[in-house]
């Protein structure tokens, strides 16, 4: 798929701890994928699921409470788990730049947003003012925003939730990223308004070949914009797969029972499959596979024993033991 | 952040209890500083109802052989100026350090919260005028405006205690009202009236126990400081009246004499202090323990 | 079951009401005040929704699609009579109860209930389940106090929740869980129209499609009306007998939900519809999208003449000076577009305004 066979993220095993009382060793475990130059991977699963948590280890920003107890995360051949924080810093703001779901409480509401985007410049290649705020204009233009000269002196309640966005995403780049985090980035906004972020965030990938690891629970989101899949289910990864094959022929029982909740187009005012159960609490994941208790295929006495990740002849990747060598098949087609 | 921590909040059965939450009461136990604060209050308690057995002499019965008796094994935290006993005085005197809050603060909260949660609730007109009302009362010097009270309808210790309540009400008021606006914003408040609850039951059902934190807190800090206050005016001979003691009448009568006996300001002082901070304490603790519980 | 039975059940629901749950708004108004001035006059008012029309017919459901600002809450409040309209009416069951007040609608909420968005803000936190769905049936006089609990096991069953969990608080709960008891509570009083706002947008994926069957079989067995409102196109889709799209606080198109979904006629519609991912990504990448340029104009300064133009492929300068109007273009098929019709009213007639 590229030239340089040497991936630009590359995450192995990565296992977080949420710890103190009540905590879940392994809250996310073992979590391995890559993200290669000019990609766009989607990293997907409902709420609790551990996507979070992974991108923010990613950046380095895990939140008080939670250790990475193993694995590594490779960037540009670096491991930035073993990166001082100073080196740290270069990285995060630098060559990788992040987008989060609420544009509102990530930009700072006291600052100008031209001096916002214009402060990684500054910050990261140490650009004097002047010269951060005229490249600050220039990427105002870029990701779409009218009137860029006056923008510049907005702050950030002037503008409308899109356009908070687009800043956020100017600011993401500003730095001339390989790498774009994108938590939820559309979920807060109208869907007209979305389908121009991923306009934008398109553009951004063809033009400027930046690689975005998207953080999503919209199915359509990731049909439409993502190369890659993975999908995560209680801080494990049960699929890796290429959004083609995800969508066709998915290769663990949760992500064909997450396309089948989708209401179909075809098939109105039916009653829709449902998974049954709810999604484990930390600190009480079952040891045997995590998703067995809703499994529409569970009880199997190989599903009481920790599953690992098995690469199937196609290149996709699974966690269910029973899919992996054949003894369940599960059904193909998409969610239509 | 978005919901990835969503299992920490959503963890609502605990292994061992399933399907029974955590009462408030027993949240507050588990801190150490509400459950000395609240057992120090309590032990208030049983001393004021047990006063008049477990006081080793009549708080009233002079003995002039003790005047100024220094702490001794006869009497344990010695004799004030006409030879009374100080402890046996100032256990009869917790009946008064907490009654004498209660009245205030029950005056504060009979004036205070209704009008509070209708102010909150409605808004418009009602909420001007109480607001305006509100506004002028605690503009007023508290302490001085008690003592206009008190020089209108006489000393006593309930008619001061009845003023002071007035002064503290306008704090209680605001801080119902305040709390009400934001419940009255929240989705229940919209669910109750479509299901066609009345705007009292509005009021006492739903609106009430969700303001209940701030005000309970609001509560505990008032009632020390009518415990401070009380003290302050029973000093000023305003209180209490003789031969009926509080620890503020007791203080007076120390600090007259302190020149001879320097350490008789001691016992009613502490027992003030102390009992101040456990109300404070126990205020602290309580909002703690309840902005945690309701918060989703 | 047999056929006398469904027989009986027929007859039933018709004694109950020839045309239990239907609604007909009419011109609906209404505006909040944007600034005030010295003496707490409104100076400027914004205009959250302006002249809308809505039918549901008895047992059928109507989805409302709009985005942020288009007003379809306010519609909904309006509808739950929550909010008083400005101007306009709202007929229940062939009856005005658009200035009902005090006892008269305290009597018709049974008849109308709602469920909200935000099933975590939906439930007083300080009261247990079995209260939050038994309250209803308590404020109306049904049960004693004695029998709540009884009373609650029942409902909280019936939204295929396990009746233990009736002892429990809102806290305890997860938001699937929350939002069926929701909708028990706004069932206790076996409404004839239920006005849902959103019931699944705060909702996982899994979620959401309990929350959609739980809806659906409900109105199957009890034949209650259903307005949906929602900004998920495939939500309303997926439930609704016809939908109303709205923009800046009008219906711009209204019609039976295959026609509206398979030939959207107002470029707004369609815009919209082309900008929800479909999730498929052989459909997707053969799908043309309509990207829409242009900022969402601000609520209370709305574009003269039609309201989309400025965001509008097609506007045409005549689109500036008239207002169109809802035209019926096809049989119980609305629109408000000047390609489709000429209904509209020159916009200098509409200024003084």
């Amino acid at each position: 798929m590229n030239a340089t066979h040497e991936p630009l993220l590359a995450v192995d095993g990565l296992t977080i701890d949420l710890t103190g009382p009540g905590g879940q060793p392994g809250l996310v475990q073992d979590v391995s994928f890559e993200v290669h130059a000019g990609e766009s991977v989607a990293l997907i699963g409902e709420s609790g699921c551990g996507k979070t948590m992974t991108a923010m280890a990613v950046l380095g920003l895990l939140p008080a409470g939670f250790r990475v107890a193993g694995g590594s995360i490779r960037f540009q051949g670096r491991d930035l788990l073993a990166c001082p924080e100073r080196e740290l810093r270069s990285v995060r703001g630098g060559a990788i730049g992040a987008v989060f779901q609420e544009p509102m409480s990530s930009l700072d509401p006291t600052m100008r947003v031209g001096d916002q985007i214009a402060e990684a410049r500054r910050l990261h290649l140490g650009e004097a003012r002047k010269v951060a705020l005229r490249r600050a204009r220039e990427l105002l233009d870029r990701v779409g925003i009218p009137n860029a000269e006056k923008r510049l002196a907005a702050y950030p309640h002037e503008l409308s939730g899109g356009m908070q966005q687009r800043v956020m995403i100017a600011s993401a780049i500003a730095c001339d990223p390989q790498l774009v985090l994108a938590d939820e980035p559309t979920t807060a906004l109208d869907v007209t308004i979305q389908a121009e972020i991923l306009e934008l965030l398109r553009d951004l990938r063809r033009e400027q070949g930046i690689a975005v690891l998207l953080v999503t629970h919209d199915l359509g989101v990731v049909a439409d914009f993502c190369d890659r899949v993975v999908a995560m289910y209680a801080g494990a990864v049960v699929e890796r797969s290429d959004v083609d094959r995800l969508f066709g022929r998915p290769a663990h029982p949760y992500t064909r029972a997450l396309l089948d909740a989708i209401p179909q187009n075809g098939r109105p005012r039916t009653v829709l499959p449902v998974i049954r159960g709810r999604v484990p609490a930390a600190g009480q994941f079952p040891t045997g596979c995590r998703f067995e208790p809703r499994c529409a295929h569970g009880g199997h006495e190989r599903c009481l024993q920790p599953q690992h990740e098995a690469v199937l002849p196609d290149g996709r990747a699974t966690r269910c033991a029973r899919v992996a060598d054949g003894d369940l098949v599960l059904a193909e087609g998409g969610a239509r | 952040m978005t919901t990835q921590t969503a299992p920490a909040g959503t963890r609502p059965v605990t292994a061992g209890d399933p399907g029974r939450r955590t009462s408030t009461i027993r949240l507050l136990l588990r801190r150490p500083s509400a459950a000395v604060a609240g057992g120090f209050l309590l032990l208030l308690v049983v001393l004021a109802v047990l006063a008049p057995w477990i006081a080793p002499y009549d708080p009233n019965e002079q003995d002039l052989s003790a005047a100024f008796a220094p702490y001794s094994a006869e009497h344990l935290l010695g004799g004030d100026e006409l030879g009374r006993d100080v402890a046996s005085r100032l256990l009869h005197a917790i009946r008064l350090a907490l009654l004498a809050p209660l009245i205030s603060v029950g005056v504060a909260i009979v004036l205070g919260v209704p009008s509070g949660l209708w102010a909150g609730l409605r808004r418009g007109l009602a909420d001007t005028v109480l607001s305006r009302i509100a506004d002028t009362l605690l503009s007023l010097p508290g302490l001085a405006f008690a003592l206009a009270i008190v020089a209108v309808v006489g000393p006593g210790l309930v008619n001061v205690m009845v003023a002071l309540g007035v002064v503290f009400s306008p704090t209680l008021f605001r801080v119902v009202r305040g709390a009400a606006m934001a419940v009255a914003e929240e989705p229940y408040i919209d669910s109750s009236r479509a299901i066609g609850c009345s705007t009292s039951r509005i009021l006492w059902v739903h609106v009430l126990p969700n303001v209940a934190a701030p005000l309970l807190v609001q509560a505990t800090i008032l009632m020390g400081l009518a415990l401070l206050s009380e003290a302050g005016l029973s000093f000023l001979g305003l209180g209490v009246q003789p031969p009926d003691s509080s620890w503020g009448s007791m203080l007076r009568t120390a600090y007259d004499y302190q020149f001879r006996a320097p350490f008789a300001v001691l016992p009613p002082g502490i027992a003030v202090v102390l009992t101040v901070l456990a109300f404070n304490t126990l205020g602290d603790a309580i909002r703690d323990v309840m902005s945690a519980r309701w918060r989703r | 079951m047999t056929d006398t039975s469904a027989h009986a059940a027929g007859t039933a629901q018709q004694i109950t009401g020839a045309a239990a749950g239907s609604l007909v708004a009419r011109g609906l108004t209404k505006t909040f005040p944007l600034s005030r001035n010295a003496f707490g006059r409104p100076t400027s008012r914004l205009r959250a929704v302006d002249g809308v029309d809505l039918d549901v017919t008895a047992g059928t459901t109507v989805g409302v699609v709009g985005e942020s600002g288009s007003g379809k809450t306010t519609l909904g409040r309006l509808v739950s009579l929550l909010e008083r309209p400005d101007s306009g009416s709202i007929v229940l069951d062939g009856r005005d109860v658009t200035r009902l007040r005090g006892k008269g609608l305290t009597a018709l909420r049974p008849r109308l209930q709602v469920v909200f968005q935000d099933p975590f803000g939906s439930l007083d936190p300080t009261k247990s389940i079995a209260h939050a769905v038994a309250e209803p049936l308590l404020v109306h006089g049904r049960i004693r106090r004695s029998q709540m609990p009884a009373a609650a096991e029942e409902l909280v069953a019936r939204v295929g929740l396990d009746p233990a969990l009736a002892r429990r608080y809102p806290e305890q709960l997860s938001g699937g869980q929350r939002q069926r008891v929701c909708i028990a509570r706004a069932l206790a009083l076996e409404p004839w129209l239920l006005v849902a706002d959103e019931p699944t947008s705060a909702l996982d994926l899994s979620t959401r499609s309990e929350i959609l069957n739980l809806l659906l079989e409900l109105q199957q067995d009890t034949g209650q009306s259903i307005l949906l409102i929602s900004h998920d196109f495939a939500t309303v889709q997926h439930l609704a007998h016809r939908v109303a799209v709205m923009y800046l606080g009008r219906i711009v198109e209204e019609g039976p939900t295959e026609e509206v979904v398979g030939d959207p006629l107002h470029p707004y519609t369609r815009a919209l519809l082309s900008a929800v991912p479909v999730p498929d990504p052989v459909v997707q990448r053969t799908r043309r999208r309509i990207v829409l340029h242009g900022e969402t104009p601000n609520p209370a300064n709305p574009p003269t003449g039609c309201r989309f133009r400025t965001r509008c492929g097609a506007a045409t300068p005549s689109c500036a000076q008239i207002d169109p109007m809802p035209a019926e273009v096809r049989p119980g098929h609305r629109v408000a577009c000047l390609l489709h019709s000429d209904a509209g009213t020159p916009v200098s007639a509409a200024a003084p305004d």
